[in-house]
C-alpha cells in the first residue's frame, strides 16, 4: 500500500517504522532535520514542505491508500488532508484529533474521513474498561461479542502447581507475560508468581473468576487520585465521575486548573499544588484514594508519581505512558501502564490500517500479543467451511470460536457458521504469517 | 554482532555471483573453449555458499551499522577470491596477480596484470568486463534489490555503507525501487552502448564487452592496445559520450526518465562538464602543437582521454605521455577530479570539490566582511557546516591514503612520477597511470605483496576510505 504520513512527530515517525516493512510510506514535515533524520533512519521518502501547501504535493505520486495527518494541529490536520484529497487520488483519510469537537461523527462524515483517532478519548476508554475490572491491568473488548481479554498480575494463587487448562473451565489462558518475555501457554504450563496473565472469556465469567488471581488490588474503587489536570486528565476524571467515583485532580498550572475546574464543574475537586503537594497528601488524604492515576505529559514523571503513591499505600497506581520501551519496566514495578495520547494515536491508527471489514486487529503487551478476530458476517462464503488448514499455523497461533456467547477452542473439523467471531491470538512477530493464512482461507 | 546473519548476506552474494559465472561460462562455451574447469569451480563456489545459507535459513537478520560495514568490507574480499579463481585454474597468471586482477575488475579500476590480453581465453575476457560491470553500479546496490526481497528493513544501512552520496537521496519510498530503477537505466545504457559500437564495426563480443567495461567505467578492454586498436574514431566519439554520461549522477538519470530534466541542472554536473571541456580544449591545443596532428584527430583523442581518466575509466588510445609534460599535468589534474556522486565514477568527486572551493570563498569572504553572515549555497541550498568538514575531511583522508601508497611504492624502488601517479590511479580506481603504469604498460611487474597493497588501496578508494578506516577505530570492535 501507498501511505502517506504528515507529519514528523513521535506519532508520525512510528508509524513509518512500523509501516516502511510492508508499505510504501512517504513522510511530510516542514521541518528539515526531522525530515532528513527519518530519510536516514527509515526505509521511506521524505518529503521536506509545508502538509497546508498545495505545492508540496504536486511532484508527489498521483495516488495513495492512506493519507495520516497526525501533525500538531488539528486545523492543519483537517486542511492538509483536503488539499491532499485534491491533489492526489487518496482512497482512506485518517485524522488525529486533540479537541474533542473535531472527534464528532458529523464532521468525520462531512469531510469524508474514513477514521478520525481522538486519542484522548481512547485513553479515558481505556479507564472505563479497566473499571469494569478493578483488580486487572488492562481490559480490551472484543467488538461484535461479550467476550474480554483481561490482564492481571497471578499473586498468592493458590491453585497454581496444577496446569493451567484444569484452573478455570470457562476462563482461557491466552498468554503469559513472564520476566519480560510473552507467550502462549501450553495446557500443562505451571502460573508462577508474578506472571502477568492475559485471560479470555465471557465478561461475566471473567468479572466473577479474575478476582482470585491477585488478591492485593482493590476489589472495587471508589475514590481516585489524578495527577495532571490536562485534557486527558479531565477526560479521565469525567469518566471516573460518571461512575460515581470520586474524583481529586492536581494540577500545578493554575490555569489549568481553572479551566478543569470549570470543565468538571461538581464532578470532581481540582486541587492547586504550586507548592509542592507533599503537603496535600496528608491534607486532602490521598493516601486513602483506592486508585490513583498520574496523567501528565512528562512519562518519566508520571513514573515517579506511581511508585511515591505505591510507596505511600495506594494499592492501584496507573501511569500514562507514551513511550512502549517503559513499559517491562513498569510491569516489573507494579505499576499498570495506560496508552497515551501518542501511543494511543498510533495503535489506533495502526489497528485501523491493518483492520478491514471483516478483520480487526488488536495489540496487547506493550506490542508483544496481537489478536485478530474475524466476524462471520451472513453473506460470507466461509459459512459451512471446515478449518482444515489450521495445523499450518497451530504452533504459532491459538484459534477460538465464539459462537452465541459460548468459547470453544477451534480445531480441524470446526465448521464456521453464521455469525461466528474467530479469534485468533498470537505473538506479533507471526502476525504477517497469520495475515497470509487469513486471506487464503 | 549478528555473526550469522553477516554470514548468510555474504553466502547470498556468492551465490548471486556464481550465478552470474554462469554467463563466462556460456561464453566459452560458444567459441568452443575448454569451459570444464570453470564449470567445476563455479559448482564448487554455488555449493560453498549454498551450505551456509541452508543452515542459517531460518535465520532472521536485521543488519545494524556495524555489521553492515563489515559486510562491505567482507564482500570486497569475497569478490577478490572469487573472482581470482578462474585466472588461476586457466594458469594465466599466479594467485595474488589473479586477487589484484578481480579486484582491479570489480572496483572498476581497470589496472591489468597482463601484458598480452588477447591470449587470454575469450570467457576470461568476458569474466573481466563482467567483474567491471557488475562492481560498476556497486555489488551492493545490486544486493539492495536482492535483499530487500529477503530481508526488508535490514538493507538501508547496508546502502548507506556503500553508496558514496554526500547524502542519501531517494526517488521512491522503498530504497529497493530507487536501486531496481538504477539498475534498469544501467542496463539500457550498456545495451545501448553495446548496439552503436556492433554497428560501428565491432563484433558482439566486443561490442558487449566494452559496452560493460563503459558503462561501469571500468577500463578493461579485450585488446592489447585498448580501444586503439579499432582504428575507428566513431567509435572512439561513441566511447567518450557514454563514459561521460556514465560519469553523472544516475539519480539525475532516473529523474530524466519521468521527464524532469531538472537533475540535469545541478552544479556539480555543470562543473564536472566545465572542467571536461576546459581539459580537453587544453589538452587538444598541446596535442596538436607538440606532434603536429591535425586539429581534428587531436581533438578526437583529447576529449576521449580527458574523459576517460576524468570518469576514471582509464581506457587508452594513444599513449598521452608522448605529447610533452603539459599534457602530462592536465591528464594529472583530470585524474585528481573524478565523477559525480551517485556514478559509477570513483575519484574525489566534483561535488567536493564545489564544495571545498565554495567554502574557501566563503572564508575569504568572512575575513573581508568580518560581520557578514555568510553561507555556502550549493544547488540554492544552505550547506550545513557538518556536510562540509566531512567533505574536507574526505579529502583528507583520500589525499592521506594516496601519499601512502605513494610513499610505499617510492620505498619499493619506482621513480616519482610513477609512485605519484600509480598510488592516484589505484585510489581512485582510474586504471593507468604514467610512466612505468602508463596506458602503454600494465602492473604485471609488481611483486605479489605490492599487489595486495595495491589491491586494499582500490577497495579503500572504491569504498571512500572512511568504510574501511573506521574497521581500525578501537571503538568499533567494543561491545560497549
Amino acid at each position: 500500500m501507498k501511505i502517506i504520513i504528515a507529519g514528523a512527530g513521535t506519532v508520525g515517525y512510528n508509524l513509518a517504522k512500523t509501516l516502511s516493512s510492508h508499505h510504501d510510506v512517504t513522510v511530510i514535515d516542514r521541518n528539515i532535520d526531522a525530515a532528513t533524520r527519518l530519510m536516514e533512519d527509515l526505509d521511506i521518502l521524505t518529503i521536506c514542505g509545508d502538509t497546508e501547501d498545495p505545492n508540496t504535493y504536486i511532484n508527489m505520486e498521483t495516488d495513495a491508500d492512506f493519507f495520516i495527518a497526525v501533525t500538531d494541529s488539528d486545523e492543519a490536520n483537517i486542511i492538509s488532508s483536503l488539499i491532499a484529497d485534491d491533489m492526489i487520488d487518496i482512497k482512506k483519510k485518517i485524522i488525529r484529533f486533540r479537541n474533542s469537537f473535531f472527534a464528532k461523527h458529523s464532521l468525520k462524515e462531512k469531510l469524508n474521513i474514513f477514521a478520525s483517532v481522538f486519542p484522548a478519548y481512547e485513553t479515558a476508554n481505556t479507564l472505563a474498561h479497566l473499571l469494569e475490572f478493578p483488580k486487572a491491568n488492562n481490559v480490551k473488548i472484543l467488538d461484535h461479542t461479550d467476550t474480554a481479554l483481561v490482564s492481571v498480575r497471578a499473586r498468592n494463587i493458590s491453585r497454581k502447581r496444577e496446569g493451567i487448562k484444569q484452573l478455570y473451565e470457562n476462563i482461557i489462558i491466552a498468554g503469559i507475560e513472564r520476566n519480560g518475555d510473552f507467550f502462549i501457554p501450553e495446557s500443562d504450563e505451571q502460573i508462577q508468581d508474578d506472571d502477568l496473565l492475559y485471560l479470555f472469556g465471557l465478561k461475566e465469567d471473567l468479572k466473577k473468576s479474575y478476582l482470585e488471581f491477585d488478591s492485593e488490588m482493590p476489589k472495587s474503587v471508589r475514590n481516585c487520585v489524578i495527577f495532571g489536570g490536562g485534557t486527558l486528565g479531565v477526560e479521565m476524571a469525567r469518566v471516573l465521575a460518571a461512575k460515581n467515583i470520586q474524583v481529586k485532580i492536581i494540577e500545578k498550572s493554575l490555569e489549568l486548573c481553572e479551566s478543569a475546574s470549570k470543565t468538571l464543574q461538581n464532578s470532581a475537586t481540582v486541587l492547586h499544588s504550586r507548592y509542592g503537594w507533599e503537603h496535600l497528601f496528608e491534607e486532602e488524604g490521598l493516601k486513602h484514594a483506592d486508585m490513583m492515576i498520574a496523567a501528565t505529559k512528562d512519562d518519566e514523571y508520571n513514573v515517579i508519581k506511581c511508585m511515591e503513591g505505591k510507596r505511600s499505600g495506594i494499592a492501584k497506581v496507573i501511569a500514562v505512558n507514551d513511550d512502549i520501551e517503559y513499559y517491562s519496566l513498569m510491569h516489573s514495578l507494579g505499576i499498570v501502564a495506560i496508552r497515551g495520547n501518542k501511543i494511543n494515536a498510533y495503535y489506533k491508527i495502526l489497528e485501523k490500517i491493518h483492520s478491514s471489514k471483516i478483520v480487526t486487529e488488536k495489540i496487547f503487551c506493550g506490542g508483544k500479543g496481537s489478536l485478530m478476530t474475524q466476524k462471520i458476517f451472513p453473506d460470507s462464503n466461509l459459512i459451512g467451511k471446515k478449518i482444515e488448514s489450521l495445523k499450518k499455523i497451530r504452533r504459532y497461533a491459538r484459534v477460538y470460536l465464539i459462537r452465541q456467547n459460548t468459547i470453544t477452542q477451534a480445531d480441524e473439523t470446526s465448521v464456521y457458521m453464521k455469525n461466528d467471531v474467530v479469534a485468533i491470538f498470537s505473538q506479533l512477530k507471526n502476525l504477517e504469517m497469520l495475515k497470509t493464512w487469513i486471506s487464503e482461507a | 554482532m549478528d555473526i550469522r546473519g553477516i554470514i548468510k548476506l555474504i553466502a547470498t552474494i556468492g551465490i548471486a555471483l556464481s550465478l552470474f559465472f554462469i554467463l563466462p561460462i556460456l561464453v566459452g562455451a560458444i567459441y568452443s573453449e575448454n569451459i570444464l574447469p570453470f564449470i567445476f569451480f563455479d559448482t564448487l563456489f554455488f555449493l560453498v555458499n549454498l551450505a551456509p545459507l541452508l543452515i542459517l535459513r531460518k535465520h532472521r537478520f536485521n543488519l545494524k551499522v556495524k555489521e553492515s560495514i563489515v559486510v562491505v568490507n567482507l564482500i570486497w574480499i569475497l569478490l577478490g577470491i572469487g573472482g581470482a579463481i578462474p585466472f588461476v585454474i586457466y594458469h594465466a597468471c599466479d594467485f595474488p596477480s589473479a586477487v589484484f586482477e578481480a579486484i582491479s575488475g570489480f572496483t572498476t579500476t581497470g589496472a591489468t596484470v597482463f601484458s598480452d590480453i588477447e591470449s587470454l581465453p575469450k570467457m576470461l575476457l568476458f569474466l573481466r568486463s563482467l567483474m567491471h560491470w557488475l562492481g560498476g553500479m556497486g555489488i551492493i546496490v545490486l544486493g539492495v534489490g536482492l535483499f530487500s526481497l529477503i530481508n526488508p528493513t535490514g538493507s538501508l544501512s547496508l546502502f548507506k555503507a556503500e553508496s558514496t552520496g554526500i547524502s542519501i537521496e531517494k526517488l521512491t519510498p522503498k530504497i529497493k525501487d530507487t536501486a531496481v530503477s538504477l539498475w534498469r537505466i544501467y542496463l539500457i545504457f550498456t545495451l545501448c552502448d553495446a548496439v552503436l559500437l556492433y554497428l560501428l564495426g565491432m563484433d558482439w563480443f566486443d561490442a558487449i564487452n566494452h559496452a560493460f567495461s563503459t558503462i561501469s567505467t571500468g577500463g578493461f578492454s579485450t585488446k592489447n592496445s585498448s580501444l586503439g586498436f579499432f582504428q575507428s574514431d566513431a567509435i572512439v566519439w561513441v566511447t567518450t559520450f557514454f563514459m561521460m554520461i556514465s560519469g553523472i549522477n544516475f539519480l539525475a538519470h532516473l529523474r530524466s526518465m519521468n521527464r524532469d530534466f531538472s537533475g540535469y541542472k545541478s552544479e556539480e554536473i555543470r562543473w564536472y562538464l566545465f572542467i571536461f571541456l576546459l581539459l580537453s580544449a587544453l589538452l587538444t591545443m598541446v596535442h596538436a602543437f607538440s606532434s603536429g596532428d591535425s586539429l581534428y584527430f587531436s581533438a578526437t583523442h583529447s576529449f576521449f582521454t580527458i574523459a576517460s581518466v576524468l570518469t576514471t575509466t582509464g581506457y587508452a588510445t594513444l599513449d598521452y605521455e608522448q605529447w610533452g609534460q603539459i599534457a602530462v599535468i592536465i591528464v594529472f589534474l583530470s585524474m585528481l577530479v573524478g565523477g559525480n556522486v551517485g556514478s559509477t565514477a570513483g575519484g574525489v568527486k566534483v561535488i567536493r570539490y564545489v564544495l571545498l572551493f565554495k567554502n574557501i570563498a566563503a572564508e575569504i569572504k568572512r575575513i573581508l566582511h568580518p560581520n557578514a553572515i555568510v553561507a555556502v549555497f550549493v544547488n540554492g541550498n544552505r550547506i550545513k557546516s557538518a556536510v562540509i568538514g566531512s567533505a574536507f575531511g574526505f579529502f583528507a583522508l583520500y589525499i592521506l591514503t594516496s601519499v601512502t601508497v605513494m610513499l610505499y611504492l617510492y620505498a619499493r624502488g619506482l621513480d616519482e612520477m610513477s609512485a605519484i601517479s600509480t598510488a592516484l590511479a589505484t585510489v581512485g580506481n582510474i586504471g593507468p597511470g604514467f610512466a612505468l603504469t602508463g596506458p602503454s604498460h600494465n602492473y604485471g611487474f609488481f611483486e605479489w605483496y605490492d599487489k595486495l597493497v595495491l589491491s586494499s588501496a582500490m577497495i579503500i578508494g572504491r569504498l571512500e576510505c572512511y568504510t574501511v578506516f573506521v574497521l581500525f577505530v578501537r571503538d568499533f570492535w567494543k561491545k560497549f
